[in-house]
């Protein structure tokens, strides 16, 4: 016999996916949707437990609608004899108690920064003992782990604990990987962490469960919950269960070759059809996916690239085995057919403008490198703390060397081609 | 190449002679002369010399000059446009020169320089088109890319405050309702606690109320035992009961007196019907009517029959009257019926003959009369003769007699051919014989005319007929007497049609003639039959067989009617018999008809009907005489009763009515008193667990509620409360408006992180472009740019330097001043008469340079610097009497004698010799002009204070040195904020360097040794870098100050620039409190401005750095910034953190100085 435990966290309720096409229902296909799927799931699945790793809900939007969302979530869980145990984040430190407070079938383990234990009630063996430690504020700084000492209990252990794992510092509960080992526990569910990771396969298993569903393009690839199973005498083992009803996918469009606008359109779709093939099987309860697709390589039309890419965002949802994919974004990191060393031969600002280049290609001579980074560093600077711009939150931060760096590189490349085609044009 | 001498012998103005300039001088030649006096004219004909095409349209010219090139004399003479060149007194080729277009390069009026010239424009665009490598670096510019919107990011970052304003707004609703709702437990307790006070102040109340309701019974009883006895066994309908009974018992009295009454008139009318007791029975009655209806018929029917036999008796009288001989009735009667039918056939068939005969004979009559037949075959014949005549056309052949000959001539020599070849080639050939045998044949049978001649053989079978031949055998006759054979036939056959038709008729005619006479023959015998005379008509005949007819149906109604009067006799005289029995027996004498019976019996009816209701009327007196005295003994002992059960005496109707008045009263009374026992019992079971409530006072009671009630009061508020914060809570879960306005707030953000990414990436295109524009610049700047840009700065003393502006659209190449204090660039109309004269001067000079080939030839400047101070003055002249050292011929020509004293004087500063003043006045022995003295220099600098004493600090404030400007830059300081020394500061002023920016310009082109060592100017350009970076810091939430211009750009229009000017002057030219001040509205200089434009100009001054909304930093902050900044002239040693600390508190102090607030 073996002990089930369906297992997400950083559900964010509260929250709403944003540059959703209008014909889509962002609300139907944002966190309130994936939770949605994991309680459904967990009915379904028949687990022995739902267990929770904080951060279920937005600080944001944490004290109705997301709180009502988690509040019928768990009720319906309870009713369908589910036991629910959770541990609060940074996020849903001040919530979860509330609701603990409300269901109390509902248990909130480590109320308050302190450790606490309990046994799954099951008559089935074997018996699985949780231990969880709940953030009890905003911030945490100090590693959690310094109080938990659980003795051996002969049965199984699994640990719930929201936390910065190898972090070194933060107010986000900072542990060290190596903290989590010699605890006597043998599954570590950790929240905070939005990207799904296993970081230790080995006893224990420590697992990111990461969010049920991707909450921006910046967290692309399947998400979903966790299925983990404890048997005797066996490891933990845990299994993903994609169940996101909206995806981000990051797609690379190979731009050589590529010579018009139709063959623009058929690239781009062929390759959006490509990443559907590979990720057909993981999309159980996807209804849309959202693209965000990265123009590579050297292209002869790179100069036209903006415009004909330009109506491309609203115009081209290709449905694939009825998911519907949309662009949210396109980002030019395509070159110019150019070569480089051969205008960089010449006097005018054509080839002053490839030294440039190939400076920032080479990253060298160092010096010179240095000097483009720092003063570009500084106009780019000059236009991030615009006035216009001051009111996001990292305008007065100096943008890094890479970021310079790359911006130098995409409006150099573009002014070099448009200058050449000053010259092609004259002759 | 030097001028040595000039002889003008005439140029325009000078027709009638000229003028000489001999032993001019081989550096620099100082022409003085009054207007008029001939400088311009020696300019221009020096360039005539060299360049004869601007002399083009001059006359006369007569002109000769004498160069001397490397030991080489050459001598030009011009005249008219011919030129001459001898070198060594030999004819020679005239010097290698720079073209035409370059010779207001190198001989340069005032005018030149006060025109707006081609040379300029050409000038211009010489450099912008050399500097542009062939690339347009401002279409780069213009690029999406780079160009951005001036809003950019604006409606972005306003839709995303908006935003993040609906978010505040949703949360602090939030907030407020998390604030209610942990109100809740409170609310929750203080409302139980009101709702147990309401419950046990509701039981209070009870008690209360018991204690009332007992002492309202107490008191309820004594009123109920004040009333008599026996009140309770009132109803109080006893005075309506009794005044029925009494009105009851009256009637009834009434009604057995009126029925005794009814029952003796009953009894008299009895009497007066006088029939038997029992009346006359209805049946012998019904019988009575029945026999008289009976009577009555009987008469009527008599009478019909009567009336009937009499018209019958006429109608056989007359039938015999007109039957005449024949009226025996006995003979009448045995004629058989069928005799009749035959007359009336004989009479039918007569008739139908006699319009049959007439209408046969009127058809005869209508056919015409009988005509003589036609010989119709002649005439079928003879058409179809004419007919075949027609068709057969004329006689002749179908081929031409010459056509038929050559037909004949191919046969035969076919013939002749086939034998000639059967005889000496081939036996074979006798083959060709066939076709020419066939051939021959066939003319034979072509040519062969016709035997007999058709027409003439039809024209002969047609005259063999019996008709009429045509009047000529030509088609026209023969038509036309080929129509007349068809008419004619066509007549023929009509005739035949009418004959046939006219022998049918009369073949049936005579049919019918045979009819009519067989028609006679039944005639007679049907007047044998009837025995008529023989000679009786027709007609007769059927008038005899009606009146026969009539008679014998007349006759036999004659009998019928008599058989039937018998019958009416016999009933009559039955029904009579019965009526008189019936009359006879009620006493009325017998009738003999109808007339009389009927109303004798019609009497003894009415005595039966009498008879009935009289006894009816009896039988109904007594029984309502019986049942009124049964009612009045009953209503007697009603009223007995009613006394007895209110306990009272018979009759005691006064005491009865004194008790009901007071019956009202003891009812309320009682009910009361039953009211108030039902609530008692009611409350005491309420209150049996109520325990120690029971035992309390009114008083206790009473206190003890009013507490409680106190307590209650608020219950309903809490539960409205209550109810409405759960209701708000549980709305507030259901909404997705919070989820939806964050969506939103991350919508905005990253769609101003994109437009904050194209800004970002526009800065670092323009980075780019500005790196590689300035770097492409200096690597490809021409030479006469440098120059000309070096001359330039030099002549201002660093104020100005050159730039160029690049052709674009609209407007050509042009030069411009760069201000090197402010970093403005400014066109040649904007720039003052003498910064324009430098400007274009430096130009020239440099592109003259530039243009020397191996020939370096004098520059003639003609009163070029009469509009200049003498410090710039003094800079022109110092660069041109240092080409003058460099070994070049120089012309200044001046009609100030003070300039010629000034250069003078400079020459001898610079230790130059060859000066040579030249004087037109004496050379052309004119008048002189009014002018000051040779030795009053007008170059001559104006004596700036000399420190002596005083201190650096003491010596800035002597020269009044302007405050710093923290918005514009260490370019625009003024050189007294990084001088080291007095001294050095008055080097520097004296110089007329007067800004960091001048001082820079002039370092950049090496001019600045002679006036700051280079030790000192690294050290001065470590202050400027501090006062750079404090600029930037302190700019920072700040601003720039505006100033009327940049309100203006800002969008002002004129009809508020004055105004908010004033404003803005009276605000410090702070952008920031304008925007407010216009916004705010209470200075009456702000009226009227609207909304949309306040926004439009926040907009541009945020824009152009004029407002800056970001907060400002601190002292920490700025300090740690110009400490970064100032790090690497730190390290070079040029300046120690001491004293960037030291300048750093100086100007922080200056900034925040009240003045300077």
């Amino acid at each position: 016999m073996s002990i089930r435990i369906l297992c997400t966290g950083d559900v964010h309720l509260g929250r709403r996916p944003s540059r959703i096409p209008e014909n889509i229902d962002a609300h139907a296909l944002g966190p309130a949707a994936a939770w949605g799927l994991f309680v459904n799931s967990a009915i379904e699945l028949k687990v022995h437990a739902a267990c929770l790793t904080g951060d279920v809900v937005d600080a944001s939007n944490r004290f109705y609608e997301a709180f009502s969302l988690l509040q019928s979530g768990v009720q319906k869980l309870v009713d369908a004899g589910i036991a629910v145990y959770a541990v609060s984040g940074n996020h849903d430190w001040d919530v979860l108690p509330r609701l603990a407070d409300r269901i109390p079938e509902f248990r909130l383990l480590g109320r308050g920064g302190k450790w606490e234990q309990t046994v799954l009630p099951s008559k089935e063996t074997p018996a699985v003992r949780l231990v969880g430690w709940s953030f009890p504020a905003r911030h945490f700084s100090t590693n959690p782990l310094a109080n938990l000492d659980p003795p051996k209990a002969g049965m199984a252990t699994v640990g719930l604990l929201h936390c910065d794992c190898g972090a070194s510092g933060g107010p986000y509960g900072p542990v060290a990987l190596e903290d989590l080992a010699d605890r006597n526990v043998d599954a570590w569910l950790l929240g905070h962490i939005h990207k799904p990771d296993i970081r230790s396969k080995s006893l224990p298993l420590v697992l990111y469960p990461g969010s049920p569903q991707g909450l921006n393009p910046g967290e692309p690839g399947a998400h979903g919950a966790w299925l983990v199973t404890i048997e005797s005498g066996r490891p933990p083992k845990a299994d993903h269960l994609p169940m996101e009803a909206l995806r981000w996918e990051q797609i690379d469009v190979p731009l050589e070759g590529v010579g018009d606008e139709d063959a623009l359109n058929a690239t781009v779709i062929d390759a959006m059809r490509a990443r559907h093939d590979e990720i057909r099987g993981e999309m159980s309860y996807t209804k849309a996916v959202g693209c965000r697709l990265r123009l590579q390589g050297r292209t002869a039309i790179h100069r036209r690239l903006a415009s004909l890419t330009s109506g491309m965002r609203t115009d081209l949802k290709p449905p694939f085995d009825e998911v519907e994919y949309f662009i949210e974004k396109i980002e030019d990191l395509s070159r110019p057919d150019l070569d480089l060393e051969d205008i960089a031969g010449a006097n005018d600002p054509a080839g002053l403008l490839a030294r440039r280049l190939l400076i920032l290609d080479r990253a060298a001579p160092q010096e010179a490198y240095l000097e483009l980074i720092r003063a570009a560093g500084e106009a780019i600077h000059k236009r991030r703390s615009a006035s216009a711009f001051v009111s996001l939150p990292d305008s007065t931060d100096p943008p890094g060397e890479e970021e310079v760096r790359d911006m130098l590189v995409s409006a150099g490349m573009r002014m070099l081609d448009n200058l050449l085609a000053q010259k092609e044009s004259g002759e | 190449m030097k001028i040595q001498k000039l002889s003008i012998r005439r140029m325009p103005g000078f027709e009638k002679g000229g003028f000489d300039l001999p032993e001019l001088g081989q550096g620099l030649n100082l022409i003085i002369g009054p207007n008029a006096s001939g400088k311009t004219t020696t300019c221009r004909a020096i360039r005539g010399l060299l360049w004869p095409e601007t002399l083009a349209k001059c006359s006369p010219v007569s002109l000769v000059g004498q160069w001397v090139e490397d030991g080489q004399v050459i001598q030009l003479e011009l005249e008219g446009t011919e030129r001459s060149c001898q070198r060594d007194g030999v004819p020679g080729e005239p010097p290698m020169l720079p073209g035409t277009h370059l010779a207001s390069c190198f001989t340069i009026t005032v005018d030149d320089l006060f025109t707006d010239t081609d040379t300029d424009r050409d000038l211009a665009g010489n450099v912008a088109r050399e500097m542009a490598g062939g690339y347009d670096l401002g279409a780069i510019r213009k690029l999406d890319l780079l160009k951005l919107p001036r809003a950019h990011g604006k409606t972005e970052s306003a839709n995303l405050q908006k935003a993040r304003q609906e978010v505040k707004a949703i949360q602090t609703d939030q907030e407020k309702l998390r604030s209610r709702e942990n109100e809740l437990a409170g609310l929750q307790d203080q409302e139980r606690e009101a709702k147990n006070a309401q419950a046990r102040r509701a039981r209070i109340d009870n008690v209360i109320e018991l204690i009332d309701l007992r002492d309202k019974i107490a008191q309820a009883e004594k009123t109920l035992d004040a009333f008599p006895e026996n009140m309770d066994r009132l109803r109080g309908d006893e005075a309506d009961s009794l005044q029925e009974i009494r009105g009851d018992l009256d009637s009834s009295t009434e009604a057995l007196e009126s029925a005794l009454a009814s029952a003796e008139t009953a009894r008299r009318q009895l009497k007066d019907a006088d029939l038997p007791e029992g009346g006359i029975p209805d049946v012998r009655l019904e019988e009575q009517r029945s026999h008289l209806e009976g009577l009555r018929e009987s008469e009527r029917d008599l009478r019909d029959v009567q009336r009937r036999l009499g018209e019958a008796d006429g109608k056989v009288q007359s039938s015999l009257k007109a039957l005449g001989e024949l009226g025996d009735p006995e003979k009448l009667d045995a004629i058989d019926v069928a005799g009749l039918d035959e007359i009336e056939a004989f009479h039918r068939d007569a008739e139908h003959f006699r319009s049959r005969k007439s209408a046969l004979e009127a058809q005869i009559n209508a056919l015409t009369e009988e005509e003589p037949p036609g010989d119709v075959d002649s005439m079928t014949n003879g058409i179809r003769i004419l007919r075949d005549w027609f068709q057969a056309g004329p006689a002749g052949l179908p081929i031409s007699p010459k056509n038929l000959l050559a037909l004949w001539a191919m046969t035969f020599l076919m013939g002749v051919i086939g034998i000639a070849l059967a005889v000496f080639v081939n036996p074979w050939w006798w083959v060709l014989l066939l076709p020419a045998g066939f051939g021959g044949m066939s003319v034979w049978s072509i040519g062969k005319p016709a035997s007999t001649d058709r027409r003439t053989m039809l024209q002969e079978s047609y005259e063999r007929l019996p008709l009429d031949p045509p009047s000529a055998w030509d088609r026209q006759a023969v038509g036309e007497r080929l129509n007349t054979l068809q008419k004619c036939l066509a007549q023929e056959h009509q005739r035949q049609r009418q004959e046939n038709e006219r022998n049918t008729r009369k073949k049936d005619l005579d049919q019918l003639d045979r009819q009519t006479e067989s028609l006679g023959d039944r005639r007679r015998e049907l007047i044998e039959r009837f025995g008529l005379a023989p000679d009786t008509s027709n007609l007769a005949l059927v008038v005899l067989a009606e009146n026969l007819l009539t008679y014998r149906q007349a006759s036999a109604v004659q009998l019928a009617c008599r058989d039937e009067m018998t019958q009416y006799r016999q009933e009559l005289d039955g029904r009579l018999e019965a009526v008189n029995t019936f009359l006879a027996e009620f006493g009325e004498e017998a009738c003999d008809s109808h007339a009389t019976a009927g109303p004798r019996s019609e009497a003894i009816f009415k005595r039966a009907d009498l008879h009935r209701e009289a006894g009816r009327n009896l039988a109904d007196a007594e029984r309502n005489a019986e049942s009124a005295r049964r009612q009045v003994t009953k209503l007697q002992a009603k009223k007995a009763q009613l006394f007895e059960d209110i306990g009272l005496d018979q009759d005691d109707s006064a005491e009865l009515e004194n008790r009901l008045e007071k019956l009202g009263d003891y009812r309320e009374a009682d009910r009361n008193l039953g009211d108030l026992k039902v609530r008692e019992a009611h409350l005491s079971e309420k209150l049996d667990d109520a325990g120690d409530l029971t035992g309390l006072s009114r008083e206790e009671a009473s206190a003890e509620s009013e507490r409680l009630e106190a307590m209650a009061g608020g219950y309903k508020g809490l539960v409205e409360r209550i109810t409405e914060i759960r209701s708000l809570v549980d709305q507030a879960g259901r909404a997705t408006r919070l989820e939806a306005a964050l969506a939103s707030v991350a919508e905005a953000t990253d769609l101003l992180r994109e437009r904050r990414g194209a800004a970002e990436l526009a800065g670092a295109g323009g980075f780019l472009l500005d790196a590689v524009e300035a770097e492409h610049k200096v690597e490809s700047l021409p030479q006469v740019f440098r120059q000309g840009s070096k001359w330039f700065s030099l002549f201002t003393r660093g104020r100005y330097e050159l730039r160029i502006d690049d052709a674009n659209e609209s407007d050509p190449a042009a030069f411009r001043a760069l201000d090197t204090s402010s970093g403005n660039g400014l066109g040649l109309d904007e720039l003052s008469r003498g910064t324009r004269m430098q400007l274009l001067l430096a130009v020239r000079l440099a592109f003259a340079e530039a243009a020397e080939r191996e020939t370096r030839l004098p520059f003639i400047l003609d009163e070029v610097l009469s509009s200049t101070d003498p410090i710039r003055y003094r800079a022109v002249a110092e660069c041109l009497l240092a080409l003058v050292q460099d070994g070049r011929q120089v012309f200044y020509m001046t009609c100030q004698p003070g300039d010629a004293a000034g250069w003078r004087d400079i020459a001898e500063e610079m230790g130059i010799a060859d000066t040579r003043r030249l004087d037109l006045a004496d050379i052309r022995r004119l008048q002189r002009a009014a002018c000051g003295p040779l030795d009053d220099s007008t170059v001559r600098l104006d004596a700036t204070p000399a420190p002596g004493e005083m201190t650096l600090s003491e010596y800035r404030d002597a020269l009044n040195v302007p405050p710093l400007d923290p918005s514009a830059g260490a370019r625009a300081g003024h050189v007294a904020y990084f001088a080291e020394s007095p001294e050095q500061l008055h080097r520097l002023v004296r110089a007329g360097i007067e800004t960091y920016g001048q001082l820079q310009s002039m370092g950049d082109h090496g001019r600045i040794d002679a006036y700051v060592p280079d030790e000192v100017l690294v050290r001065m350009q470590g202050r400027a870098c501090v006062l750079d970076a404090f600029c930037d810091a302190w700019a920072i939430g700040r601003g720039r100050a505006v100033s009327r211009e940049a309100l203006l750009e800002a969008g002002i229009t004129n009809k508020f620039i004055d105004r908010v000017t004033e404003l803005a002057k009276d605000l410090g030219w702070d952008a920031k409190g304008l925007v407010e001040a216009l916004g705010d509205g209470t200075d009456p200089r702000a009226k009227r401005f609207h909304k949309k434009s306040l926004a439009t100009l926040e907009e541009n001054l945020s824009e152009s750095g004029y407002l800056d909304t970001r907060e400002t930093l601190d002292e920490e902050t700025v300090y740690n910034r110009v400490l970064a900044a100032a790090n690497d002239f730190v390290k070079r040693g040029a300046i120690d953190t001491g004293e960037v600390r030291e300048l750093f508190v100086r100007f922080w102090d200056i900034c925040t100085s009240p003045e300077q607030a």
